[in-house]
Order: C-alpha cells, then structure tokens, then sequence
C-alpha cells in the first residue's frame, strides 16, 4: 500500500511503521478523577470499525514523523493523511 | 506432428529430454508444442485416479502438464510445459506416477473412483483419530500428488525490484498494443509487461488480417514504434500475479530460465511494480465441455489446437474432430482444414444455427456421449448413435474472459449472458484495473478495436491528458456466438470438470445432495478450483453444473473469486536475494576487526555481530575464556565494546521536561556533567527500558538504550515528543552508529585512561567522580566522551569516539594496557559481571517485570506526570506478596543452576499454584567460585537465607538454592566510588 | 611517553570498483552534521543557514552546494544535513556559525556514503530502492530518505545518472554487498 505523507508524497508502506488507533494520542491527565480507569481505556480499549479509522502510523525509514491516516479497513482506500503534531488539539 | 512448411522449422534446432527420451524442437517452441510435434501423447497422471492425461491447453491455464524441470538441486516441479520456452538441452520429466508415466501403479485409483469422491477425506479418514498423521496422511499425500521437492537448498539466485509507471499494460495482444500505443502519446510512463516470450498475444495464434497483411506485420510495426519511445518499457516472459491496494501489483520475471548456460544472473525477478492506472488486456481462456471420458490425452481445447498449429505447425492429430457450442470452435475447424489437415468432424451442441462452413461435416444439435482410447483418442460417440474415429478432439466450451487480477481486491464477477462470460464487477478500488479486449467480453477483433480505442481515449479525456488520435485498423471480420450447453447428461463419474484436481460432474451431484450448493462450500466440499491452475478452464463448468441442479442459471449460482499468486510462484523468488547470511543485514561494532585480530568469537545480537569471548591459547571451553577475562579485568582491567547500546542525542529547550515525562524518575535537577540511570515503564506500568543518560549542557543529553530496544525507544520518543507533548522543543537523534563506546572496567582503568585523555583535564576521583561525564579530547585533539559508570561493579568508565577512530582506540587500550596486563572482554564476561554485581538486563527487564518486581520502585516519582506512573500504581503490581528481584545460590557449591527454573517451597510439589518465582539469569562467577543467580522470588527481600528449590521439569533437575541479596560482590559499591 | 595516535579509518576503506560498467565509490568526508530546527525558530534558522552556507536553506528533500563544494539537504520538517567533504575551516567557523540557531550533532563516524554512477545506474537502484526514480518525481538535486535491501538509506540525485547513498555505518558491509549485487545482477 502507499500512503500520501503530507510533506513527501506517496511513499510505501515499507517505509512505515503501524501503530493502530489514532486515540493513544489523547492520553488522560493523571490528575483527572478515576484516573487509573481512564488510563485502563487509553491502553487496551479499541474500537474495531469496520470503515473509517483513524490510525497512527510511522515513517520510521523516512522522515520520522507520526502520521495520523485516515483508512477505510473495508476497502483499504486512504482518504486522509496528517502529521500528528498539527492534529494535536484540532480534534478530540 | 510438425509441419514441416511452417516458418519455424527454419529456426535453430534444439535437443531436449522428456522422461529421460532424446527430443528436438526449435527456438520458439515451448516444451508442450515441441512434445506434440514429437507425437508425446500423455505427459502426466491426474492428481487423485492417476488417470493418463495430455497436454490439454497452449497456456498459462494447462491443468495436466505439470512437469518437473532440471536435475539435482535445481530440479523445479510443477512447472506448466505450455509456459516452458524449449532452450538447447532442457530436461524435464512426468510427475506424479508409480512405475512410468505409461504404466501407473497408482492408477489402481481410477478403479475405485467410486469410493473416492468429493468428501472422501472428510468422512473416511477421520476415525481413529490417532491414525491420521501417522498412517492416512502420508499415504494420501504419496498417493495424490504433484511434483517432489529435490530437499536440496535451489542454488539459482532470485531478485527483487521495484517498477514505476503511469500506465501498466497487462497483455500484448492486439488490445494491450493499441492501449500503449494511444497512451504513450500522452507522454506517461508505460509498461508492458507479456507473459509470453513474444509479443503480440493472441494474435501470434490466429490467421487474422490487419491492414491487408498477417497480422505479425501490424504486431512488428507496433513493437518497433513502442520500443522507439523513451516512455515505454516492454517486459516480457514476465507475469502479473497479484494485484495489490493502491495500485501496486507483483510480477514475476523469467530473466534467464530460458538461458541454456547456468547464468551468474538471477533466474527470477519479483517485480513490484507501482502505477496509476492498469490496462488489463490479459485476454479470454477457453473452457471445456463436460461430457464423458472428456479426459483422454488427445482431447484439447479447440483455440489451443489452433495455437499449436498456426504458431508453432506442431500437430496432435490429422483425423480430427471439434466440439463447440460456439462459433469459435468453427474457426479452428477452418484454419486446421486449410492447412491441409483431415477434419472429420463439427459437433455443435447448437441445434438452431447453420453450418459454418459447408465443406466439412457437421453434426448439429448433438453431443458426444462416449469417447474411447485410454492412451489417446480413438473414437467418439454422438448423441445420435454414429460414432467416428478420431485422433484428436478440439473442444470449445466457450471463452472466458481472463479478470483474476479484478478479483485479487475483492471485486466480484458480473455474469453476461450475451457472450456466457463473467465480466468484471469493478475490482474493489476506483477505476485502477481497465480491462480491455477480451478480457473486457469484448471478443470479435472489428469490435476490440473500435472498443479499445473508445475505453482508451475515454480514459485518456477523463484524465485531462492531450488527446492522440485513434488508430484505425482494417481487418478481417469476426463473429462469435456461445450457448451456454457446457454439461453432460449421462455417466457423471466418468464426465470431468476440474481435470487438476479430478473433479467429476458426480462430485458436483454429490456436494449438491449433501447440502454444499453455495459456491463457496462446492468449491472446498468438491476442491473445484482448489488446484494450482485455480480452475481457469474449469471454474464455469462447475458453476454451470449447479446451476442445472438447482434449476437456475449461473448468474444466480454466483462465482467464486480468484486469489493470487495468479500462476504459481517459487518460494525462491520471494525471498529473493534474502538468502542465509543474507537474510538480514549485518551490522558489525567499530572494533570488530581489532577483535577479529584477537581470534574473538563473535554472537549475533539482534543484526549485531558482537564479540562473546576471546580465546587465548590453550583454552579449549568458551569458560575457561571467560573466567580468565572476568578475573583479569576485575584485578586489573579488561575493555569491552558497548557501542551497541542505543545512543540518543536529546537536545532543546525542554529536554529535562521530556525525560522526566518518559522516565519514571526526574531528570530536571541532573548537574551539567553528570550522569543518572533511568528507568522507562510503558503505559501499561511494566518496566521497558534502563539506561543511563548523561547531561551535557542545559539543554543538551545523551540517553543510552538496551541494545535490543534502541530502535523502538526511539520510536517511542518520537512518539511522545510529536504525539504527546508536541509543543516542546526537543530534537532527537540515533547517534549509535556516530560514536565507538568501549567499557573501560577494573582497578587500573583510571591509570589507563590517563594515558589517553589530553591535559589539562583530570579523572581523578576528586575531579571526576561516579556518575560524572564529560566531552573532552584524547591522543592530542580527538574529540571524545568520557562517562564514570559502572555495569560490572569495578572502578570504570565508558569512552567515546567518533566512530572512524573506534577501531585505532580499541587497538591502542589494548596495547598501552599491556603494563597493567589489560584484557579484552565479550558479552559473557560482561553478563557475568553484571549478574555478579546484580544489574539487571534483558532477561529480568523482559515486558514481564514491573518496577516493584525489580526492587525499583522508589524511582517513580509521584510529583511529576510519567509513562506508565498511573498504571504502575494498580494493585497487582502492588503489595507485599509480589515477586522481587533476589539472588540465588546452590547450597551445594558444586552444583550447577539453570536459567528458567521455577522456584519452590521445601515440601511443596513443583506445580504452577506452588510456583513463587523464577531464576532469570545465571553465571558461574569466577570470582566467588561458584555459580550465582538472579531471579524473582515473592517476597525476596525478606527471605534472605531461606532455602527453596530451583525446578526444572524440562531437564528434570531440582536444585536447592539459597535466597541471598542480589548483589553478590561489594554491595556497598566501594569499589566503583574508588 | 610517545605520543599516542590514532588513526582514522573510513567504513569501507576507500572502496572504488568498477562492476558490470558501473562505477561504485565510496564518497568520503570530513565530517557530517544534524541540524535541528528549534521549535518555531524556522525563520531565524533560515538566515543563519544563509549567513553560515551563503546558500538559502533547502526544502524538505531538496539540497544546496555551496561554493566550498559542502552539501546541504533537509530530510524532515524541522531536520537537516550537512557534509563537508574537504573544506579545512568547516569544523572551526562554519560549525560554530551554525551552533547560534540550529541543535548541531556530529554524525559523522555515523554514515558511509557510496557514489553510484553509470549509464545503467538506475536498472541497479531499481533491484533495492522503492522509490520513483524518475526525473519528472525525482530531480537532480532531490534527496530522499528509504528503506533499501532492508537498510536505511538517504539517497542523493547529483546529475541523471549519478547518485550518492548514505546508509548507517555499522551495516555499510551488507550495504555494499548490496549495491554489488545489484550492478552484477543487471
């Protein structure tokens, strides 16, 4: 597969790293109330769409950045690529 | 037979063997046409009832000459003879017999055909149970077969690469040339890539005028225009098997299979190939009919006997007589007449068409009931009771267009029953495989033309490229009607369907009684399809079959998808040139070749080579090695290459709060030119990583790694700094290559050390502390590292180089060290100094262990956010029960421990509910005379001096050890202050 | 006492060979340095490397040579390199220079370079290296990091037919295996 890095283009999959759903970028705060729960969801809960995910891949043989990819697991179509970092904050 | 007027009779003659006989063919012949031409009839026994079978097809979709190839280690098994290009002294051989492929032992099969239906295995092999593996199983797989293995390592090399294209062009028949001629024009990059050995498809096949001439004229001129183009690459002898998401898809290349001489090139390449857009003009395959005995050598694909008359002027038969229910089955009557050759026959199953031709006989509205010749076609039965002596039976069921590469992603198959053919239903992603041709349904060749420039110059306008003009062809005119008459009604048992497979019409009643209708259970309940041809020629009839037990039509019976690889592919050519030592690359330390001088024996860690030990004269055990290099460094001083240890260099603003975020313990407070350990828990609260970190500056940190995690600790790093806190300004950067680390341990390491650094800088304890560091420069201006910590306990220190000066450093310690009578040390003197000290390392940091298990608990720091802090706090983790890190010995000094053994209570039997801990690591330490171990034991540090039991089930020994502390010398750690 | 020293040796020890009319060297260098742009200090970084270089900062993936023949060439958002082949004064002014706006890191025992030339050059890259080499994608001047042979490499396009790979040192052995191989192969 090829995923279209924001900054390099189409690159393959070789190139990448996978590290599954987009949410372990919201880590809880370790203040919060119940926080030994919500850090409980945060490591093992998943959800398993079949359709759109959004999951965390790394171009570990490229320019090294954190990609957020947005991947239909059904038919395996790419509908958006982002960096991480600029996703931090935009969503939650 | 060979026609001895064909234009290949005046090519180069070559020598061949089948089944151990002298042949000869021509260059341009594949194994199967010069078998024919050679009168060869039978090439093979089926799969389950070792029936006598000839070469059926003239393609990649043949599912009875599978042949072996080549002697000895490159001997290559279930090769198809109709893919095999004929070169100067090619061996090849029948597979799957008893005795010769003539007589068959094994085809005893054939009379118990009636016990071996579809479901056999499943209903009888089953009881008893035990028998399967060791008695029903190898003789079934004896008995049903395919080619041997040599068990030799193949000895041909194998490649891989990568291709990129616009536009791939799958085919080079008429359509697949028409395509890259209109898409060439557009100036993106085309690829052609042909399974045959010569280009043109289809046409090569057929007597077919274009523009007043043969076609091969049309074919030449395309060709030589193509090959002038600095945009269009031509890959021949060269198969697509699988198509991949986002536009990749695999080929595989017979680079020089076809070479007589062992080439030092590779057999094979595995091409990935990347594009935009794919053209598939892969063509139609011809299927069968079903009718009885339709498996008898001599009975071939009415197109494909075509193929070996026209292409090749090789001959099955000269009373031959056709089978159609199509109008191409006429075709290969008339060019087969025209060649001067004895048509006895037409048989169209088509009651309600005219004769197509006038001259020859035909038999309307029938079929053929019986069919007789064991060893070749003799005679044929018609419906109509006359029965006609034959040698060669040219059947057509019809043609299928050739779409498995729009299935590969899931794209289902459309039924048309205009032309009885399974269409492409869109191949699960958006517009990237075009078929085209036949492989489009489109079949007469006035049609592909018109159609072929339409889908092309469509395409071509919907991606806003100039427009070429489209190619005009004049050219003979062709017509081509089917009916759907594809099953017999009479002996099932003896009518086939899957001939790889020896699937009868039986089989498929058989499924349908017991329940198998959908066409995903017929297809493993009956293996129709299962076999290495994937059922190219097969698949419809099985379907048709269904359907007419079902009393409905095909489209509603559905299809099956094809997978990849579509031919079969050598495990060879996967792994490529990945072979042995070569299977991974090979990274060596900066002193590997000063070791190497020293005779050092060198252990692979992770793609690491790294020196275990170094033998000196007269040592013949690896401990004797090692004892004498722990001893002499803890006496003097002995020098270790550490450089792979992961190495990250942390700079920026924010650093110390990034540390103290991924260690559990803080690194704010750490003093410029001090050095701390630290240990990394995951967010799950098990212990990862330790290692020391070391600050150079304010903003400016060297962190080492354990070697086996310093890739994934960068990783997570990276993860941290841009996922978690990306508005830090941090910078991280793997410098374990950069710089040659050495461990220089033992009493007179500072002495040594002095020898090296340059004034004024001073190493003496006062000046440079445990736990200090400091960039400096040695031998007069090197620029270097120097860090004041210990792994094996003794007075040390590690030192840093860039590491082109790693090797010269290494040489040059060794040899100043001479008057203190330095020694180099390996990975097992080192591990057993550091058990001896009780560190701990890979074996008790092993994603098993928690910080409290390792007795480390009051690193976390609860003032500050860290990976894994929340999760560390859970109550499992927590208590006084939990299993702590202790050390272990024998109380029998002679005896020896094991790494793995589970600890036991006095007078508790070794189960897993008496289990309370393990030993994780064990030496035998030279400097206490005995052997020592780490381990986790509950409660450790409670029961010093209590005894209990090291079980190991596996070896079957039960050693009593003692609990003592876990670090079994200078536990106060005088020695590395000193 | 004599003075002790030591002696520098390059990952493949000058190798320069000639396989199937591929010319394969390795390139050798003084020194090679990291460069990492401080959070949100782009701007700033872009006028010391001009200042520094005389040569404006490059894109990602693209490069600059400066008169003293020192390349430049940025492979990740906030991250760069820089090799100096041969310039005498590179580690006394230029390093410094550079050390006022960018995080600086010596790497340069760290890579092994091989320069790669010949008519066929791009028939042998096609045997490890995944990438379009097209000029259309991938011009004279582009620099691209890539996983080869399962090495890590970073890929430097001189002129048509010429390039220079980087790979991490430890592994330049199967990494000079494998361009071999790869010349041989064609």
């Amino acid at each position: 597969m090829l995923i279209d890095h924001p900054l390099l283009g189409l690159r393959d999959s070789s190139e990448f790293i996978y590290r599954g759903d987009a949410k372990l970028l919201y880590r809880p705060n370790w203040k919060s109330k119940n926080s030994k729960t919500k850090f409980i969801d945060y490591g093992y809960l998943r959800k398993n769409p079949a359709g759109v995910h959004k999951e965390l891949w790394y171009h570990e043989q490229g320019d090294r950045s954190w990609l957020v990819v947005t991947r239909n697991t059904v038919t395996h179509e790419i509908l958006k690529v982002e960096l991480a970092r600029d996703t931090k904050g935009k969503l939650k | 037979m060979r026609n001895s007027s064909h234009p290949i009779t005046n090519k180069q003659k070559l020598s061949f063997t089948f089944n151990g006989k002298k042949y000869f063919g021509y260059k341009g012949d594949t194994l199967a046409s010069a078998l024919i031409a050679n009168n060869v009839k039978i090439v093979g026994r089926s799969f389950k009832y070792h029936r006598p079978r000839g070469i059926f097809s003239a393609g990649s979709e043949e599912p009875n000459a599978l042949v072996e190839l080549g002697d000895g280690p490159y001997k290559e098994p279930n090769t198809r003879a109709t893919n095999i290009e004929l070169f100067d002294g090619l061996e090849s051989s029948s597979q799957n017999f008893l005795g010769s492929v003539n007589f068959d032992f094994m085809a005893i099969n054939d009379l118990l055909k009636n016990f071996i239906g579809a479901g056999f295995y499943y209903k009888t092999f089953m009881w008893p149970r035990r028998f399967w593996e060791k008695l029903y199983e190898p003789i079934i797989r004896r008995a049903a077969g395919l080619g041997k293995l040599s068990l030799q390592a193949d000895p041909s090399q194998y490649d891989k690469g990568y291709l990129h294209c616009d536009f791939l062009i799958i085919g080079s028949g008429i359509s697949g040339l028409m395509s890259a001629l209109l898409l060439a024009e557009t100036g993106g990059e085309v690829l052609i890539v042909e399974e045959d050995f010569i280009l043109g498809g289809r046409l090569n096949a057929e007597t077919s005028v274009i523009n007043g001439n043969q076609s091969s004229v049309w074919i030449g001129q395309a060709v030589k225009k193509l090959k002038s183009l600095k945009n269009v690459r031509i890959l021949k002898r060269t198969t697509v098997f699988a198509a991949f998401d986002h536009g990749i898809f695999a080929a595989i290349e017979k680079k020089t299979d076809h070479i007589v001489e062992k080439s030092s090139k590779p057999r094979q390449i595995n091409w990935k190939i990347y594009t935009k857009l794919c053209i598939l003009a892969s063509g139609a395959i011809e299927r069968s009919i079903v009718f009885p005995q339709n498996d008898r050598p001599g009975i071939m694909l009415a197109g494909s006997v075509r193929t070996y008359a026209n292409r090749f002027g090789a001959y099955y038969g000269q009373k031959i007589a056709i089978y159609t229910n199509n109008d191409d089955g006429w075709r290969t009557a008339d060019d087969l007449k025209n060649m001067g050759l004895e048509i006895n026959a037409v048989i169209d199953t088509r009651k309600e068409i005219e004769a197509l031709s006038s001259s020859i006989p035909s038999y309307l509205g029938q079929t053929i009931t019986k069919t007789y010749g064991r060893k070749g076609i003799k005679a044929i039965k018609l419906s109509s009771g006359s029965k006609l002596n034959v040698d060669c039976l040219a059947v057509s069921g019809g043609w299928s267009s050739n779409i498995h590469l729009t299935c590969h992603k899931r794209g289902k198959p459309v039924w048309d029953d205009n032309f009885k053919n399974f269409l492409s239903g869109g191949n699960g992603q958006k517009d990237k495989i075009i078929p085209v041709g036949a492989a489009r349904g489109v079949f007469e060749i006035q049609n592909i033309i018109s159609d072929t420039n339409r889908v092309i110059l469509s395409l071509i306008k919907k991606i806003c490229l100039s427009m070429p003009n489209r190619i005009t062809l004049s050219c003979s005119k062709e017509q081509y009607r089917c009916a759907l008459d594809l099953v017999s009604s009479s002996d099932p048992s003896n009518s086939f369907i899957d001939l790889q497979n020896d699937v009868t019409q039986k089989d498929i009643e058989l499924s349908f009684k017991e329940g198998f209708k959908s066409v995903e259970h017929l297809k493993r309940y009956s293996t129709l399809g299962m076999a290495t041809d994937q059922g190219k020629t097969s698949n419809i009839l099985g379907l048709a079959s269904m359907a007419k037990l079902k009393g409905t039509n095909i489209s509603e019976v559905g299809t099956t998808i094809f997978r990849p690889p579509y031919v079969p592919v050598a495990i060879s050519a996967f792994a490529g040139r990945s072979r042995g030592k070569d299977f991974r690359p090979t990274r060596l330390t900066p002193s590997h070749n000063a070791a190497s001088k020293r005779n050092a024996v060198f252990v692979e860690t992770g793609n690491w080579l790294r020196a275990q030990w170094f033998p000196e004269k007269g040592e013949k055990f690896w401990r004797q090695s090692v004892d004498r290099e722990v001893i002499q460094t803890r006496n003097s001083v002995g020098i270790c290459d550490v450089t792979t240890l992961g190495k990250i260099d942390i700079q920026g603003k924010d650093c110390s709060e990034f540390l103290n975020f991924v260690y559990t313990n803080a690194f704010a407070k750490l003093p410029i030119n001090r050095v701390r350990y630290g240990l990394m828990l995951r967010e799950d609260g098990v212990a990862y990583d330790d290692g020391t970190t070391a600050r150079l500056g304010e903003n400016h940190f060297i962190m080492t790694t354990t070697t086996a995690n310093a890739p994934l600790v960068l990783r997570n790093l990276e993860f941290v700094r841009q996922c978690l806190l990306p508005n830090l300004d941090v910078h991280l950067i793997s410098t374990t290559d950069s710089w040659a680390q050495y461990s220089v341990a033992g009493p007179n390491s500072r002495r040594l050390l002095q020898k090296f650094v340059d004034k004024p800088t001073d190493i003496t304890n006062e000046n440079f502390p445990f736990m200090a560091c400091r960039e400096l420069t040695i031998c007069g201006g090197i620029m270097a590292r120097l860090f004041r910590i210990s792994f094996s306990g003794e007075l040390a220190y590690e030192i840093a180089v860039p590491t082109q000066y790693g090797n010269a450093l290494f040489d040059a310690l060794l040899s100043e060290g001479q008057e203190f009578n330095a020694v180099p040390y390996g990975t097992e003197a080192l591990g057993v100094m550091r058990i001896e000290k009780g560190h701990p390392a890979g074996n008790e940091i092993n994603g098993q262990t928690t910080a409290q298990n390792l007795g480390l608990s009051r690193m976390i720091s609860k003032k500050a956010d860290s990976i894994g802090n929340i999760l560390s706090e859970r109550e499992s983790f927590n208590g006084p029960n939990i299993a702590t890190l202790s050390g272990f010995k024998p109380v029998q000094h002679s005896q020896k421990l094991e790494a793995g053994s589970h600890l036991i209570s006095e007078g508790k039997k070794p189960t897993m509910e008496n289990d309370e801990g393990w030993l994780s690591s064990v030496a035998f330490s030279p400097t206490l005379g005995h052997y020592i171990g780490l381990g986790f034991i509950e409660r450790g540090g409670d029961r010093i001096g209590e005894r209990v039991f090291a079980v190991n089930l596996l070896q079957n020994k039960i050693t009593e050890v003692e609990i003592v502390s876990p670090h079994f010398i200078d536990p106060e750690g005088i020695k590395q202050r000193g | 006492m004599a003075k002790l020293v030591l002696k520098i040796e390059k990952p493949l020890n000058g190798y320069s060979k000639v396989v199937n009319k591929l010319k394969i060297d390795e390139y050798q260098f003084d020194s090679l340095i990291s460069l990492a742009i401080p959070l949100k200090r782009e701007r700033k970084c872009k006028l010391n490397f001009k200042k520094s270089l005389g040569e404006p900062m490059p894109n990602i993936e693209n490069s600059i040579i400066n008169k003293s023949g020192i390349l430049g060439f940025r492979i990740g958002i906030d991250f760069l390199f820089v090799c100096n082949p041969s310039h005498s004064s590179f580690t006394k002014k230029t390093v410094p220079l550079l050390k006022q706006a960018f995080y600086i890191t010596d790497q340069t025992g760290g890579w092994c370079g091989v320069r790669v030339e010949g008519d066929r050059v791009i028939e042998m890259l096609e045997r490890i290296c995944p990438l379009n080499l097209s000029q259309k994608i991938f011009a004279i001047g582009d620099v691209k990091r890539t996983i080869m042979d399962h090495l890590n490499v970073i890929i430097f396009r001189e002129t048509e037919k010429k390039f220079i790979l980087f790979s991490p040192s430890s592994s330049s052995g199967s990494f000079i295996k494998s361009i071999e191989i790869s010349s041989r192969n064609i």
